[in-house]
């Protein structure tokens, strides 16, 4: 089922995700109902919290990019960066609780992320450039954190107003979203 | 039904790629000769050509749609329609050929921009909505009676890049369901009203150069119509440079600008004024350089005090 997507500036998009403790039906609905809306939405990650679900889960799709970002599908539950190196890097990300909003932010370029997988089994990788990034901004989302919280000055000001559009529904997307408890349909 | 495809570039591949997926026959595909593209220019197909090779079907690249060589090697499919997605104008003797006619995909709203390049001109004239429309070939260029239309809304940011990708998506399932309509003989044509006609002329470079005195809502348009391709240009100390993206600064800028006029506001936002407004320059290409965002190109090149586009 394709879920609406919610939008800057709900409550469960600045909450803090809770540790899923076992597999379950709900979890397993939750999983594929978000691979569904990801897909529809043309995204490239989704946390729980952007379809109104506190549960630490997350997913990246880099199937459909080129070669050299490309990768297979991750559910990343109960996500963790137990460490990052490199220089930080800055690449422009958008969002899609978020629409038409796009900025360059700064984080590391490369990551080792601990998270359970599809099948509740440990894992750990480390990644780097595209999958790095996406994996990143997925867990500040488990976090209760926007990409935009990381802009400083006159830009966080000129953004602020496409913020205020976002909160009161003045965009349009081609997806279903959610705004102030209202699904509007894409 | 027997069907023949005309074509070049991207925009009509997934229109091909749909009837190809039909229970119609596709029984030729017209496209323009293998010539120098893209980067390296070496002699390439087109896109067309690329995708009928690998669905197997008969390629047609005449090099005049005039010649009577091509009209008569054409008339001996018996089509009873002829598809035509973004290609050349046909003359009469080839637009008739077909026992059920002719029809074109236009990316746009008919009679609104009507010509070479109605995706640019739609978001330069900042329209909240525009289409594809299909329509039967007459002499006159995009004044065919009208089979039909859908709509698509365009978002306030949108690129043309981002609107002919849509269009192209659109398009392909207004071309299958053309080409249902006129199977089934279920078309209700509607004929234009030439007093709505609006022009979407092709665009050449002098088009693109931005005038910074126009008001900044003008400017913002007139940038993302031409993003990417062909890029609207200014020049900063006689260097030319692109604009591919920008932004309405809805805030009063900390510094007064006027038309053109420059500033760097923190590390990484680079302001401009205009007519009326200021504009932030998000995305450039300066001659001889990639894309960039601002951010980047600040990394690189600092902007002088007092520095303006041209």
């Amino acid at each position: 089922m394709i879920l609406p997507i919610y939008t800057y500036d709900a409550p469960v998009l600045r909450e803090q995700a809770k540790p899923v403790s076992s597999m379950n039906e709900e979890i397993v609905a939750l999983i594929a109902d978000m691979f569904e809306t990801m897909k529809a939405a043309r995204g490239i990650g989704l946390a729980a919290n952007q379809v109104g679900k506190l549960h630490a889960v997350c997913l990246v799709d880099l199937s459909e990019m080129d070669e050299e970002d490309r990768h297979k599908p991750l559910v990343l539950i109960n996500p963790e960066v137990v460490d990052s190196w490199g220089e930080d890097v800055v690449m422009e990300e958008g969002c899609l609780s978020l629409p038409e909003l796009r900025e360059d932010v700064r984080r590391p370029e490369f990551i080792a992320v601990r998270f359970k997988d599809a099948r509740f089994e440990e894992q750990q990788i480390e990644a780097g450039g595209l999958l790095a990034r996406v994996i990143q901004h997925e867990i500040d989302h488990l976090n209760g954190i926007y990409f935009t919280d990381y802009l400083t000055g006159f830009k966080k000001t000129i953004v602020r107003s496409q913020l205020n559009k976002i909160k009161k529904g003045e965009v349009e997307t081609d997806y279903p979203v959610m705004v102030n408890g209202e699904i509007i349909p894409a | 039904m027997k069907l023949v495809f005309m074509g070049t570039p991207d925009f009509a591949v997934p229109s091909l790629d749909i009837l190809a997926q039909s229970p119609h026959d596709i029984v030729a595909v017209v496209t323009a000769p293998d010539k120098p593209r893209g980067r390296g220019r070496k002699v390439r197909p087109t896109p067309v050509k690329r995708r009928a090779l690998e669905l197997g079907l008969a390629v047609l690249q005449p090099e005049s749609l005039r010649e009577t060589r091509f009209q008569a090697e054409l008339a001996t499919f018996r089509p009873d329609v002829i598809v035509v997605v973004a290609f050349r104008i046909l003359p009469r003797e080839v637009f008739t050929i077909p026992s059920r006619g002719s029809f074109n995909l236009h990316a746009s709203l008919l009679p609104k921009y009507r010509g070479a390049a109605p995706i640019n001109w739609a978001l330069i004239k900042g329209e909240k909505e525009t289409g594809v429309t299909t329509f039967f070939l007459e002499e006159k260029v995009d004044t065919g009676n009208i089979i039909l239309q859908k709509r698509v809304p365009v978002l306030p940011d949108m690129t043309a890049g981002e609107l002919h990708d849509v269009l192209m998506r659109v398009g392909a399932e207004a071309v299958m369901e053309t080409v249902n309509m006129i199977s089934a003989g279920a078309v209700a044509l509607q004929p234009q009203d030439a007093s709505q006609a609006t022009p979407a002329p092709k665009i050449f470079r002098e088009t693109c150069r931005i005038d910074w005195t126009l008001p900044a809502e003008n400017l913002h348009d007139f940038i993302r119509g031409l993003s990417p391709y062909p890029g609207a240009w200014t020049t900063l100390d006689t260097r030319e440079m692109k604009i591919l993206r920008s932004r309405r600064v809805e805030e009063p800028p900390p510094v007064a600008l006027g038309p053109g006029e420059l500033a760097v506001v923190g590390k990484e936002v680079l302001l401009c004024g205009t007519g009326s407004g200021a504009l932030e320059i998000r995305e450039l290409k300066a001659q001889g350089s990639r894309m960039m965002t601002a951010g980047e190109y600040l990394r690189g090149h600092p902007v002088a005090p007092g520095a303006r586009f041209q």
